[in-house]
């Protein structure tokens, strides 16, 4: 069953299109990874489905309901995100304070509070950290509190816009991890990154270009497709790089491709 | 020789915390043309507290740091007499996301603002920054451009030729790619190639990606919990056993080769990924 729907979806800043004719499903438990150049239109396509601009032409669907300006705030309730800065979503004094701070806004009761600031604390490996301040927290960390925060809220769409851009290596390889257990806990995702690598664990690919879907399809379908990746500004991994050379030989056979797809999971 | 620390340490004092330790005990050397570092270490290494140290916006707290004539410890930087302005002309620092601090109408005036800040005639500091432009592959079109409306990678290139504009001996960037695609990356990339072709600047650059690292540092700095713990070229640097320890990630096509070669004999000895494609074709073929 679809969960979020873009219908014909069409967005201008003052003349500047940067939405055009925007149309996917994404399902319940699936994950969508939306790949493009700076100024494709990836983030605006993000506040579009929070409702944080309006939609001027086209619609979208989110758990079954049409977002409007009388729905606006019950959708957001059902939608986690995750920003790209760490430094700029982290609103409490501790990390306590900061998962606690959403479920504040719910009303949750306190006891429950309590219990879903443990759980998720727990899930996202920060419980040794809940009376920590955010300077004494790693960028990394930092983007950990703030999906625990999330996900204590319990939405039914989390979406991550480029939200390990700013970590080094070690924080976006826990991020990593961390999505796909959300994923294997059947999360739906919509993540948004112009690192390729993040795409190899989502079901399917949105290559945007210039506020268009330039094409959708799976990780394999998409990341071998070096004419498309050049135009979205992004460049092949390596094992696909491999890969097209062999073939260009006629010597791509099954063996070898599929040795250079797991390759590119060690990346 | 351009910058020179020796047994350099800073210590963070504040009132809530222990003192923190950032730079312990060090040493290094920074010619003044033609060298391109790559600055690397995760997270709270120490890589920035370095690099504040090397244009003098941070004293040591022991040791001393040689920066072309003017030697800095933490008793002469206090001393008023020694000027740190004409240090910051000759050793330029980028901080990351230069653009967030454009701020002039014009492309042109936010390139020229600094050379005439440090005391250059009106005419003189627009040939400046007209120079600088062209450095970083910014045509005369953009000239009249209100810097807000660039791409991410434009706004880069203008604030990178803002401190270009005032001809540094030595260019020192932390993460000049961050928040750029791939392809913007590796043009802003090519843009430091040939600034240092042209001009012999020496180039530093702090990155997490390992990959522009082995494309065009011809030496790298490894930091680890405040200390210097490799100082060599790329090729020495991935050969190395420490690099779990470090943190250090390793270029994409080497990972993929060990997972290639963990998983398949080779007959002959494969070290790169083009000797790997020969070797596959070749045993296709026999």
């Amino acid at each position: 069953m679809s969960y979020l729907t873009l219908n014909h979806v069409h967005f201008s800043y003052g003349n500047t299109p940067a939405i055009q004719d925007v149309s996917f499903s994404l399902e319940a438990g699936e994950w969508i990874s939306i790949v493009g150049p700076n100024g494709s239109g990836k983030s605006t396509l993000a506040k579009l489905i929070m409702g944080l601009l309006p939609v001027p032409s086209g619609t979208i669907d989110v758990g079954g309901e049409r977002l409007s300006e009388a729905s606006v705030h019950e959708i957001r309730e059902k939608i986690g995100i995750i920003f790209q800065n760490p430094d700029n979503q982290f609103v409490g004094v501790t990390v306590k304070d900061d998962i606690a701070f959403g479920l504040e806004n719910l009303q949750v009761p306190y006891p429950e509070m309590i219990a879903r600031i443990e759980t998720y604390a727990q899930a996202v490996g920060m419980d040794a950290y809940l009376d920590k301040e955010p300077a004494q927290l790693s960028g990394g960390q930092k983007q950990r509190v703030a999906i625990a925060g999330t996900l204590a809220m319990h939405p039914e769409l989390i979406i991550f816009d480029e939200a390990t851009s700013m970590l080094d290596p070690t924080g976006r390889q826990t991020m990593m991890t961390i999505m796909n257990d959300l994923k294997k806990a059947g999360k739906t995702i919509l993540s948004i990154t112009h690192d390729l690598k993040e795409t190899l664990n989502a079901d399917r690919v949105i290559v945007m270009h210039e506020g268009r879907v330039l094409k959708l399809g799976t990780p394999k379908e998409i990341l071998r497709d070096e004419a498309l990746l050049t135009t979205a500004n992004l460049t092949l991994l390596e094992p696909f790089k491999m890969m097209n050379a062999l073939a260009e030989k006629n010597r791509l056979t099954d063996a070898w491709e599929a040795l250079l797809w797991e390759s590119a999971f060690t990346l | 020789m351009g910058i020179r620390l020796h047994a350099v340490s800073h210590v963070y004092q504040s009132i809530n915390q222990p003192p923190f330790e950032a730079l312990k005990n060090v040493s290094l050397t920074i010619q003044a043309t033609d060298e391109f570092i790559a600055l690397v270490g995760e997270t709270g290494s120490g890589k920035s507290t370095l690099v504040q140290h090397f244009n003098a916006l941070m004293a040591p707290t022991s040791g001393e740091a040689q920066l072309f004539d003017v030697t800095l410890t933490a008793e002469t930087f206090k001393d008023k007499k020694i000027k740190k302005t004409p240090i910051r002309k000759r050793i330029g620092l980028v901080f990351q996301f230069p653009e967030y601090q454009l701020f002039e109408e014009t492309v042109l005036k936010d390139v020229a603002f600094a050379p005439k800040n440090f005391g250059l005639s009106e005419e003189a500091a627009i040939q400046k920054a007209k120079d600088a432009l062209r450095l970083v592959g910014l045509d005369e079109s953009f000239e009249a451009r209100s810097p807000f409306h660039l791409s991410g990678g434009e706004k880069k290139r203008v604030s990178i030729a803002g401190i270009l504009a005032m001809e540094p001996d030595i260019l020192v960037l932390d993460e000049p790619t961050s928040g750029l695609d791939p392809k913007s990356q590796e043009m802003l990339m090519d843009v430091f190639t040939s600034i240092q072709n042209r001009t012999h600047t020496s180039i530093v650059f702090i990155t997490h990606d390992m990959n522009w690292v082995e494309r065009y540092a011809k030496r790298v700095l490894v930091m680890k919990a405040g200390s210097l713990v490799f100082d060599g070229t790329p090729h020495a640097l991935f050969q190395r056993p420490e690099l779990a320890d470090w943190k250090m990630d390793v270029p994409d096509r080497f990972k993929v080769m060990q997972y290639l070669k963990t998983h398949h004999s080779f007959k002959d000895p494969v070290t790169t990924p083009d000797e790997l494609i020969d070797a596959i074709i070749r045993e296709g073929q026999s």
